[in-house]
């Protein structure tokens, strides 16, 4: 049996590796935010101590909700993120299968989709909105977020990751990575996209009725998409070849430079209105990145 | 772009919150801190706990006995018994209160024996009127029981007690 395989599932980006990076990536943010807004922010271990603390936690039973179906939606996330982590081709010897990248877009969209049901299930009205504050800009970031991975796939010629990730000169592969950085922080549900979620509005949305350890299981499943989507557009940019702990400290070193960014453009927005952001995706972005996409297709067939 | 000047600034000054729990003082002189209860001088009127909106000062009697507790974590640091206290027995510490993890580590106590109330001293307003006053007045305060000629204690006329002790001075 070859367990070599597992690595990449286990260890790096992993198990080991991701939950710790997913609260360290969490408090990057909320640390950063912070700093940027002249106040202390938490420390390190933070998110660590609120995960712990929520698992310690009893969950109150509430009358006409699924306990069951609550605690599925964030395992669901959890797993498919790591599932996700497991794809990313770090590791020089890591050569996945054909057509991983259409498993892994449709991986990291898992979360967002348990979140919507999430919200319906808990029957909360914030919840409910929430859902569908999601479901609207899921659509709506998505359109982008495809068409520039087909971007990427159709310059590299090919679906399997480990083929188009790595550094390249061709220009199509660079803006297919600007269009998933643009889809970052709607996924992420961050300033300005972070309609779905907002705290003084509707109170978390779909998160209001979570407590104890499914809500630190959503926290987690956050952390983890935290380092899954950068870990994507790491794996996009750094540089093909090279030794294991070179693109391990690249991995890591992108990772938490787009951290920083995110939490620059959280800090120096504002909260969209949902049109607003619809308009943002579907209007500016979609166009660009459609013509990008059709121009990729065009040199394609034509080469 | 604004914005990112802003932060960049932000970022340069450094933070302004204090961590907790705080090394030094950083409240003002009318800072609404915990009530304070001067046992001496308190009478037992149970005005306070009358007022009190969120019941965190409680009066219970026992016959001359009464406990007077009050909890700062119900306190909403209103006011409102302060200002309502007569005898001026209650104020509100202007230092932050300290860190607790209990629930009620707070909570202060005191066992009383009920004082009755007393007519104020007359206040020397002038040296000649001075005698004059001393005629009318017929109680004098107990010892340990004196107050301030500028916080006047009131009677609490809703209890029989207090109403002979009223109709007493009256005579």
């Amino acid at each position: 049996m070859n367990v070599s395989g597992l690595i990449p599932l286990l260890l790096f980006p992993g198990i080991l590796f991701a939950i710790p990076a997913g609260w360290f990536y969490v408090w990057g943010e909320h640390k950063s935010i912070a700093l940027m807004q002249r106040r202390i922010g938490p420390p390190m271990l933070q998110p660590f101590y609120d995960f712990v603390k929520l698992l310690g936690k009893r969950t109150p039973s509430r009358h006409g909700i699924d306990a069951d179906l609550l605690r599925l939606w964030p395992a669901l996330s959890v797993i498919s993120m790591l599932g996700a982590l497991a794809l990313l081709p770090v590791f020089p010897s890591a050569h996945g299968f054909t057509g991983d990248v259409v498993l892994l877009v449709a991986l990291l969209e898992i979360p967002s989709i348990c979140f919507i049901l999430a919200g319906f299930t808990t029957g909360s009205m914030y919840g409910e909105i929430g859902a569908i504050r999601e479901a609207v800009l899921s659509l709506a970031n998505n359109l982008v977020f495809l068409l520039s991975i087909v971007t990427i796939a159709v310059t590299g010629q090919t679906f399997r990751l480990s083929d188009v990730a790595g550094w390249s000169l061709n220009p199509g592969h660079w803006i297919g990575v600007f269009g998933i950085l643009l889809c970052i922080p709607a996924k992420l549900r961050l300033n300005p996209f972070s309609t779905s979620s907002a705290e003084q509005e509707i109170y978390s949305g779909p998160l209001t009725e979570y407590a104890g350890a499914p809500l630190g299981l959503w926290k987690l499943a956050h952390g983890l998409e935290w380092v899954a989507l950068t870990g994507f557009v790491a794996t996009l940019v750094i540089p093909a070849g090279g030794t294991w702990w070179f693109r391990v400290a690249a991995f890591v070193v992108i990772s938490f430079a787009q951290v920083l960014l995110l939490s620059i453009i959280s800090a120096a927005t504002a909260r969209f209105t949902l049109q607003s952001a619809i308009r943002f995706y579907w209007r500016w972005a979609a166009i660009l990145a459609l013509l990008i996409a059709v121009s990729a297709v065009y040199m394609r067939l034509r080469g | 772009m604004n914005i990112f000047r802003l932060i960049l600034e932000n970022l340069r000054r450094g933070t302004v919150s204090f961590p907790l729990p705080h090394k030094h003082e950083c409240t003002s002189s009318r800072y609404r801190g915990l009530i304070h209860n001067d046992a001496e001088r308190c009478i037992g009127c149970g005005l306070c706990a009358y007022v009190c909106p969120t019941a965190a000062i409680e009066v219970k009697r026992s016959g001359e006995n009464y406990s007077w507790s009050y909890d700062p974590g119900k306190c909403t640091f209103c006011g409102n018994c302060i200002e309502r206290c007569k005898p001026h027995t209650l104020t509100m510490e202007s230092k932050l209160p300290p860190l607790y993890s209990t629930q009620g580590g707070l909570k202060q106590i005191l066992n009383m024996v009920r004082k009755r109330p007393v007519r104020p001293a007359p206040a020397p307003v002038a040296a000649a009127e001075a005698p004059k006053v001393q005629e009318t007045s017929t109680v004098q305060p107990a010892p340990g029981n004196e107050v301030s000629a500028t916080a006047p204690p009131v009677a609490n006329t809703t209890d029989p007690a207090n109403t002979a002790a009223v109709v007493n001075t009256s005579r």
